[in-house]
């Protein structure tokens, strides 16, 4: 009997001095995990080193991209590695639309270097001239960030000719051909994209974006 | 004929008896159903990651095994003296070396063939398009692990299970690597590099032309053709390596 009190009462200590280990290198691990971020290699040299898996690592840095931006709504990091990280994934997956795509909103809108999102969605085009997504993004955010109707409409005119675009890009076209970029022509624009995007992930964003806009649409009422 | 099917047939019921067979099923099997349980948090890229670990699980997974497996078969054999048993009879050497192979190639499509059905039931769980690009991609990994084991099969006739296993995965690293050194020496090399890295390059398997994993997941187009000229190397590859296996283990004397 003493002696399974005994090993009852070890197994206890040792799960306790377990977790409080795991618990006082939970820094060091969070310091560790940023420096792996700030020193990812380049996309060429992981090619290299995935022997053919390259998808595969792809996916486990997609992970970490999306753990990242998880870290900076957490205010755990400001972003400043996330282009990098992009890069890196669509080198590796030159035709994994969806890195571009998110990729640039969030640079352009979360980061504010809305030429950097324009160069994350221009690359993508490179590897992927069918999709028509990719152009109607860059238009979008000539349109909303950048201010640039010609550029816009020539973007979203040249999504509306690919094969699959849906009608929004010819409506978008028409918005830009306008030139009326005030606050209430993006409001309609970020609640088309809401409204037409399948992928919950764009919707949440621009959910958000919607919100940002009705609220400085009031605060210009008002004043 | 029947020589060969029935070295064969032992050799495969001796695989399914490993329990690392069975151990890289689970953990295949572990791995494509957990891609599928932590899909939600890919954001937007669900099913190119069941995808993609799936058919990558099918290839490492059955390249690791066919090393694993085969390495230890034939030294398993003259360590317990089974092998004079088979080879008292009037079974040639070279018969010997294609059953062995063509057991160890039966065991792991079996396990191949079950990953992939996890992968379709994944696949068909999460939505997700079954298209035959998938089911090419499979075969080609299929073609890769058979070389592989050509390869397992020739170490494994001269030398022990360990040194069987080191070099097939040297064999499976530098085949994986061997145009992108090729390319390195042309542009970097002198004349002589150039040609060693090119006998080099020839010699060792070229297993970039298994790899249809990329175009399986983006749905990229193929050729019929470049999968028949897959299966030719393959088959040809497969047939010298066994012959020098043959040619090893004809000179090896059993006391």
């Amino acid at each position: 009997m003493k002696r399974r009190i005994f090993e009852f009462t070890a197994i206890v200590c040792i799960c306790i001095a377990l977790f409080q280990a795991a618990r006082s290198v939970e820094d060091l691990s969070r310091k560790k995990n940023q420096l792996e971020v700030l020193y990812m290699p380049s996309g060429e040299f992981l090619e290299q080193a995935s022997l053919g898996y390259r998808n595969l690592v792809a996916d486990l840095l997609w992970f970490r991209t999306v753990q990242y931006y998880g870290g900076w709504i957490k205010d755990e990091n400001d972003l400043s590695l996330f282009s990098h990280l992009i890069e890196v994934v669509t080198e590796l997956d030159p035709q994994f639309i969806f890195a571009y795509t998110f990729g640039a909103l969030i640079i352009s809108q979360d980061i504010g270097y809305y030429a950097g999102g324009i160069e994350v969605l221009k690359k993508g085009m490179w590897n992927n001239p069918d999709n028509w997504w990719i152009p109607f993004e860059i238009g979008f955010i000539y349109y909303v960030d950048a201010q640039d109707y010609a550029n816009a409409e020539r973007y979203f005119n040249l999504a509306s000719r690919l094969p699959g675009a849906d009608e929004i890009a010819k409506r978008f076209a028409a918005f830009a051909a306008k030139r009326s970029g005030d606050l209430e022509a993006s409001l309609r624009m970020w609640e088309d994209l809401a409204r037409t995007s399948d992928n919950p992930d764009i919707r949440m964003i621009a959910e958000r974006y919607i919100e940002k806009l009705k609220s400085q649409i009031e605060e210009a009422r008002k004043k | 004929m029947r020589k060969i099917s029935s070295i064969a047939y032992n050799t495969f019921r001796e695989s399914a008896r490993e329990k690392l067979l069975y151990v890289a099923l689970i953990f295949g099997g572990i791995l494509i159903v957990s891609t599928f349980i932590l899909s939600p948090l890919a954001v937007g890229a669900r099913d190119k990651i069941i995808l993609d670990v799936g058919l990558a699980s099918i290839s490492i997974l059955g390249v690791l095994t066919a090393i694993l497996v085969g390495s230890t078969l034939v030294h398993k054999e003259v360590e317990k003296r089974a092998i004079y048993i088979v080879l008292t009879r009037p079974v040639s050497r070279a018969r010997y070396v294609i059953g062995k192979f063509s057991g160890i190639v039966l065991a792991i499509a079996a396990l191949v063939a079950v990953m992939s059905i996890f992968l379709v039931a994944a696949l068909l769980l999460g939505r997700g398009d079954l298209r035959g690009a998938i089911l090419a991609a499979v075969y080609l990994s299929l073609l890769e692990t058979m070389v592989i084991c050509a390869v397992v099969i020739f170490f494994s006739t001269f030398t022990t299970p360990i040194l069987t296993s080191f070099f097939s995965l040297c064999f499976f690293v530098a085949g994986s690597l061997s145009n992108d050194l090729r390319a390195f020496a042309q542009r970097f090399g002198g004349t002589a590099v150039r040609y060693i890295v090119d006998v080099f390059y020839y010699l060792l398997p070229n297993l970039k032309v298994f790899n249809l994993r990329h175009e399986a997941v983006h749905d990229l187009a193929f050729r019929g053709t470049d999968l028949a000229l897959a299966t030719v190397y393959a088959g040809v590859y497969c047939g010298a390596v066994l012959y020098f296996a043959y040619l090893v283990f004809r000179r090896r004397e059993f006391s």
